[in-house]
């Protein structure tokens, strides 16, 4: 992560560039024996060429959802109700499953959380990686050994050409993982979706993954999506930030206006809730109750029952996500004022 | 080690609640071939600390580095291979049946999932009390009221008793399991990773909690994590542990302000700082844990080491007291001493 800090400097990409993915007013509903729930309520993304959107929120937020939806990859029972997924000019909500399917693994492509489930145990892993290659890129069986064993290589992994013939349960977490992430390479996609790659994993191995994602983006000048819960991971890999509470997104900032002036209540006290190995804090000041399951949202504001500066006007009508400056967006009634 | 510690109490004279002795534990892996032997892992592998009454140690380490296997051995959910775990007077592995229901009651564990914790047929009071039952504690009337009371305590409304776990939020599940830890007043109280599954604004109020209840009621924990920030929160000491191994040793600040084991560092700098601008410090070590069924000769972490020589790929480094209250097992840690700390902030 050495030279990561050119990277950050959020004037870098104005954000008049169309943008390589464009979530816009995307709703996703469930059909739950209950009735029908909805888990996604109108939310706006978007990610350039060469960027990473960090997508932070709690667990039941809908991060992970929104980026399922948006590649067509919703359960049964999940639909897209409205909104549109633009992507290079195209909006992937209306082509055919069929065209779909040529796109993902190849144009986009997505890594998940645990390696271990995403694998197939009774294939190699090399013939895992090969596969994606014969498919999208027409590779000869030949061809595509070798492209694989170079990508395994790529992603650091040690002695590739024997490990190109072993099978899951041989490899590590964080192993499991550097083959996942050039499986998802193969094709040398623009817009990589990473949904909590590093939670199942330790710190000195996320660390080692982190940076592998960052060089690779540098590299193949990819756009990252990085889905996680931890701020400390935003602060480390994201340049943008999206933060999500029960099924909207609440704040949109650059990763260090983020967290120099958080603008929404929540943000603001998800940040002071973490506990720091880098300062002692006397107490922890949590936020009181927890966030809403989905059959209890709210059009007013969400964080109304846990926020202390809420009054009349929150309730009733969703607060706007309103425009702050060039590259920030809040959708509270009394933003935090900076001091 | 014994020496170590015994100056130090010498010195603040904090009574202790559990000696533990060189524990080993070893594993028998799977049969490989029919006639083969069947290799060993060396889970923990001489591990000794003293357990202060009041205190709160954090135990951390990787995932497969021991550290919940300590905390079944000193809770005797498991026999250990060798070694002794003192506590309140006793030798907690040589007890009989009897005996050790009685101590039971002083020692309490408090797991991750607190779904898989509860009964899923029991309503959350009768869980709560269901301790209680067990160790005869009082009558009927009484051990509602104790109910009522631990409930209070964690901070959730009455209401709830008559609910089933499914009905509650990943937080209220996880107050309830503590108050049922917690209902027949143990002593100790060993967290196996009790807050690393709730998001972070709830595992804030967990957080809190702990430290209220131990204030409130002279609890000891061993808090056993992955997460340094959370350890460095609640712990007033931590102990680092590598492949079965206590590595370091210290207070809280001196161990994370001033680590000396080359692990203990490369642990700290892998951690995500939520500041952005603390972002080019980072030193990453490379490679993974080796595996305890096949570990490396001399210190465990040479292969990942800045700092190895030949010494570290074959002779074990003690465990010894270098500062004051400042134990570490590193053949370096002198040429580390006042060597400026990771980078952090």
């Amino acid at each position: 992560m050495s030279n990561a800090t050119t990277s950050q400097s959020s004037e870098a990409q104005v954000a008049t560039d169309t943008p390589l993915f464009e979530i816009r007013d995307l709703s996703v509903v469930f059909d739950t024996p209950d009735g029908t729930v909805q888990v996604v309520d109108s939310v706006d993304l978007k990610v350039s060429a060469g960027r990473t959107l960090g997508l932070v929120g709690e667990s039941g937020s809908g991060k992970s959802v929104t980026c399922l939806a948006a590649l067509g990859l919703l359960a049964a029972r999940g639909r897209v109700t409205s909104g549109q997924v633009m992507f290079n000019g195209r909006d992937l909500l209306k082509i055919s499953e069929e065209e779909m399917a040529k796109l993902r693994g190849c144009e986009v492509a997505m890594v998940f959380q645990d390696p271990m489930v995403s694998l197939n145990p009774v294939k190699t892993i090399g013939w895992q990686i090969s596969e994606s290659l014969c498919l999208h890129q027409g590779l000869s069986q030949g061809g595509a050994k070798k492209r694989a064993i170079e990508l395994l290589d790529m992603v650091g992994i040690p002695n590739s050409k024997n490990r190109y013939g072993e099978y899951p349960h041989q490899f590590s977490g964080g192993m499991s993982q550097r083959a996942m992430i050039a499986m998802a390479i193969a094709c040398q996609p623009k817009l990589l979706i990473a949904d909590e790659p590093t939670t199942a994993l330790d710190v000195t191995i996320q660390a080692q993954i982190l940076e592998l994602l960052s060089d690779l983006k540098k590299e193949l000048d990819m756009a990252l999506i990085l889905i996680t819960h931890d701020l400390g991971v935003i602060a480390e890999a994201a340049d943008d930030v999206a933060v999500m509470y029960a099924g909207r997104v609440v704040e949109e900032a650059p990763v260090l206006e983020l967290f120099d002036a958080p603008l929404h209540q929540y943000t603001l006290g998800l940040l002071s809730s973490l506990p720091r190995i880098d300062r002692t804090v006397e107490r922890l000041s949590a936020i009181e109750g927890a966030a809403p399951p989905p059959q209890e949202f709210v059009t007013g504001c969400r964080f109304e029952a846990r926020c202390g500066h809420c009054d009349d006007t929150c309730s009733g009508t969703r607060p706007p996500f309103t425009k702050i400056s060039a590259t920030r967006r809040v959708a509270c009634m009394h933003p935090v004022k900076s001091t | 080690m014994k020496k170590a510690i015994d100056t130090n109490t010498k010195a603040v004279k904090p009574e202790i609640l559990m000696e533990v002795r060189d524990l080993v534990r070893h594993f028998i892996g799977p049969r490989t071939s029919f006639f083969g032997k069947r290799k060993i892992a060396h889970a923990i592998n001489g591990v000794s600390f003293d357990l202060y009454a009041g205190e709160t140690l954090g135990l951390v380490g990787e995932s497969g580095c021991g550290k919940s296997t300590t905390g079944q051995l000193i809770l005797n959910l498991m026999e250990p291979t060798s070694g002794s775990v003192t506590f309140l007077g006793k030798d907690i592995t040589t007890l009989n049946k009897q005996e050790w229901r009685s101590m039971r009651r002083e020692m309490q564990l408090v797991f991750q999932n607190p779904l898989g914790a509860l009964n899923p047929r029991l309503t959350i009071g009768s869980q709560i009390r269901e301790p209680l039952d067990i160790h005869n504690v009082g009558d009927a009337d009484g051990r509602n009221a104790i109910v009522l009371e631990m409930f209070e305590a964690v901070s959730l409304p009455p209401h709830l008793l008559e609910r089933y776990p499914h009905q509650l939020s990943g937080g209220q599940q996880q107050r309830v399991v503590i108050a049922r830890a917690l209902i027949i007043s143990p002593k100790l109280v060993v967290c196996d990773e009790s807050v690393s599954a709730l998001d972070v604004s709830v595992q804030a109020q967990v957080v809190n909690l702990l430290v209220d209840l131990q204030k409130k009621l002279g609890l000891t924990y061993l808090f056993i994590t992955h997460d340094l920030s959370v350890v460095r929160h609640i712990s007033n000491r931590i102990a680092v542990m590598y492949l079965g191994r206590i590595v370091e040793l210290a207070d809280s600040e001196t161990l994370l302000e001033n680590p000396l084991h080359p692990y203990t560092r490369a642990l700290i700098s892998a951690v995500p700082v939520p500041d952005p601008r603390a972002r080019a410090s980072r030193a990453t070590i490379k490679g993974e844990p080796p595996n305890p069924f096949n570990p490396p000769s001399g210190c465990a972490f040479n292969a990942r080491c800045p700092h190895a020589d030949d010494k570290c790929r074959t002779v074990l480094p003690d465990f010894r007291e270098l500062a004051e209250k400042h134990m570490v097992a590193c053949h370096h840690a002198e040429a580390l001493v006042g060597n400026q700390k990771p980078n952090l902030s």
